[in-house]
């Protein structure tokens, strides 16, 4: 453990300019993610535009604080409306909602934020002991590993996202890396898909097209009329609820493990993050009649799963520059907008900003679970909140968040029209996360193609002698292999050997 | 074939010819970037585009062909023209709020924007769209809309030193 990194974190911290930057992220954040419709990648990816001119420092606590905030606060409109603030919030709802109706939603709060803070508290555990070990293995990458990660990224990000149908996720993929096309290539400088237009040869940023995958959907959403009826809360049980926390130990501690293994995978969210950890306590429950009837093990599992993701998906970020969410992604085009470079030499050339993001994340976490409770009063008010008033106010920042990365008003339209794009995503059920890995990692895949083959003299064939190539390539295509149904008759054959043997 | 080919619908019948005609475009740029470059294909700017180009006209056939699977095109052109024609006419969709709504945002970004000073385009644009879709009474609007612009301004162009649209 390296102190006087961690010194230097808190060091960050100290000054009150600081801490305020923190309580109010964290706070929007949490508001953000309480409001159905605004999600935390929509959340960050603003924040990101506004604070593009603040300190750096500064503005990657703000976007932590947001992040963490916003994951939490999803949970209180699960358990009080049983619409998930954030998909992250999903599975807490099934649990979080019934204990809600029999007027304990106050309990069930405490018990989700709690959990909440408890995960991302560990997560940052695993933060600490895998990204350098990840970084020492990521060092041994070259550019035939870096292109099959990005596939390899895509790919389980599409499968895991699209609920089921793998070739959307890969369709949705696939048109994020033809967006990343656009401009002048970083091998030799030919303006690509540019037709003369000198902003078009500059590329596209990445925020706007964020903010208008993200955000335009919610915001045209809100133009339909809807009906909300928000539960009430009550006096909270305090006493009870820590006690339920302690005698839930060990689905904390599971959930924290699922959490940040999920985070790792590229792409792949704090909802599936929050689903798989309420299936692994649904599975090992004693209780198990009781979830979906408001079992409180049901909410601690899924956010203390969703939330352990945050730290899980920041792994892969600093050690390989991939991120590990939508979100998280959102978050690495904000490092590199602020002049960090994350990635394999990370740990050699700035090994502080491990341990910094490390004290950010406790930080952010505390000051959540604290704020949390505090306006849990209040946020029966804060639901009620017209969407039709809220979200014309949110495209205003939609549009100075696009405009302020480079002080034109291309990036405006660039966000309207990327608008459009997550309208039509999100209408025919495409996932956007992997358009938006897509986007991210096809720079990365383009130059490191393109300088493989140069270095082997346009043979394919390091695919399948490199060891890690080799694993990449075969993951691909067992991927493929298992959407073309291959092992689908395998396994119905073997079911069916043991009946035709016996004839 | 279990998960690639299974029983389609309208949507997935527009979005494959919607991403068809997508890869079609970028086979067609792809081909025109790799004569235009003069470099072997290995290193040629046009690789990647070309590789994506065939992975999304795969993608968009096996789309369509599973979207056909027992149907005509005609048939799903059909599906597709009176889905359109439903969404318009039903009052559950809210068409004509969304598409009034979605003219406004256009509006704003292409029109007020680049003739009218941001606080006077982004007022207009913010009591224009709180009116069309009824969010409150005028004097709330009204109020709404100052505090909104006037904090903007306030946190980004005063305090922050960023320059707005």
């Amino acid at each position: 453990m390296e102190w006087q990194y961690l010194m230097h974190g808190l060091s960050l911290l100290a000054s009150p300019e600081a801490m305020l930057t923190l309580i109010l992220s964290v706070f929007f954040g949490l508001i953000v993610g309480m409001l159905p419709g605004l999600t935390a990648t929509m959340a960050v990816a603003l924040l990101t535009g506004l604070t593009y001119k603040i300190d750096p420092s500064l503005a990657i606590l703000s976007l932590i604080g947001v992040y963490v905030g916003s994951i939490s606060g999803g949970c209180q409109s699960a358990i009080l409306l049983n619409i998930p603030g954030t998909p992250a919030s999903a599975a807490t709802a099934q649990d979080g909602y019934p204990l809600g109706q029999q007027g304990k939603g106050g309990y069930a709060i405490f018990l989700a934020t709690s959990a909440s803070a408890l995960g991302t508290l560990g997560s940052v555990l695993f933060l600490l002991f895998l990204t350098p070990l990840l970084t020492g293995f990521a060092l041994k990458f070259g550019s035939w590993e870096f292109f099959l990660l990005a596939v390899f990224g895509i790919m389980i990000c599409g499968q895991l996202t699209s609920g089921g149908d793998a070739l959307k996720g890969w369709t949705s993929g696939i048109l994020g890396l033809l967006t990343a096309m656009v401009g002048i290539d970083g091998l030799q400088g030919y303006p690509r898909f540019s037709f003369g237009n000198v902003d078009l040869m500059a590329g596209l940023s990445l925020i706007p097209i964020m903010i208008g995958l993200f955000g335009f959907p919610e915001i045209v959403g809100a133009f339909r009329r809807t009906k909300k009826e928000i539960g009430q809360i009550h006096g909270i049980d305090y006493r009870g609820a820590v006690r339920t926390l302690v005698n839930n130990w060990g689905t904390i501690v599971r959930s924290s493990c699922i959490g940040v293994m999920v985070g790792i995978i590229p792409g792949v969210g704090e909802d599936v993050g929050g689903w798989l950890s309420y299936w692994a306590a649904r599975m090992r429950s004693k209780t198990r009649d009781l979830f979906g009837r408001g079992n409180p093990e049901g909410v601690i599992a899924a956010e203390t799963g969703n939330n352990a993701c945050i730290g899980g998906a920041i792994i892969p970020i600093l050690s390989l520059a991939v991120p590990g969410s939508a979100p998280a992604a959102v978050l690495l085009a904000a490092f590199w907008l602020h002049g960090l470079r994350p990635g394999p030499l990370m740990m050699s050339e700035t090994p502080d900003f491990l341990y910094t993001l490390a004290v950010f994340l406790v930080a952010a976490s505390l000051i959540m679970w604290g704020l949390s409770l505090i306006i849990a009063r209040y946020t029966v008010r804060i639901l009620q909140a017209s969407p039709q008033i809220l979200m014309p106010i949110v495209f205003l920042f939609c549009v100075v968040g696009s405009y302020v990365i480079n002080d034109r008003l291309f990036d405006v339209w660039v966000m309207f029209a990327f608008g459009f794009v997550g309208l039509f995503l999100v209408h025919m059920k495409f996932p956007s996360a992997p358009f938006l890995l897509g986007v991210i990692l096809g720079p990365m895949a383009d130059t490191n193609l393109r300088r493989a083959l140069t270095l082997s003299d346009g043979s394919l064939l390091p695919f399948l002698t490199r060891p890690i190539c080799l694993f990449f390539t075969v993951g691909i295509l067992l991927m493929i292999f298992a959407q073309l149904g291959v092992f689908d008759r395998w396994t119905t054959s073997d079911k069916q050997k043991p009946a035709g043997g016996t004839q | 074939m279990r998960d690639v080919i299974r029983t389609g619908s309208a949507g997935e019948f527009f979005s494959s010819i919607v991403l068809l005609l997508v890869s079609a475009f970028v086979l067609h740029q792809s081909f025109l970037i790799h004569a235009d470059a003069r470099v072997a294909l290995a290193v040629s700017p046009a690789l990647l585009p070309l590789f994506l180009g065939n992975c999304l006209l795969v993608c968009s056939i096996i789309l369509l062909v599973r979207t056909l699977r027992g149907q005509t095109a005609g048939a799903l052109a059909c599906a597709v023209g009176e889905y359109t024609k439903q969404w318009f006419q039903s009052k559950e969709t809210d068409s004509l709020r969304i598409l009034g709504g979605i003219a406004i945002l256009g509006s704003y970004i292409f029109i007020f924007i680049p003739f009218f000073e941001f606080w006077l385009s982004s007022s207009l644009f913010l009591a224009l769209l709180m009116v069309f879709l009824r969010a409150a009474s005028f004097v709330k609007i009204g109020l709404l809309t100052v505090g909104a612009v006037g904090g903007i301004i306030l946190l980004f162009q005063v305090l922050f030193k960023v320059s707005l649209p």
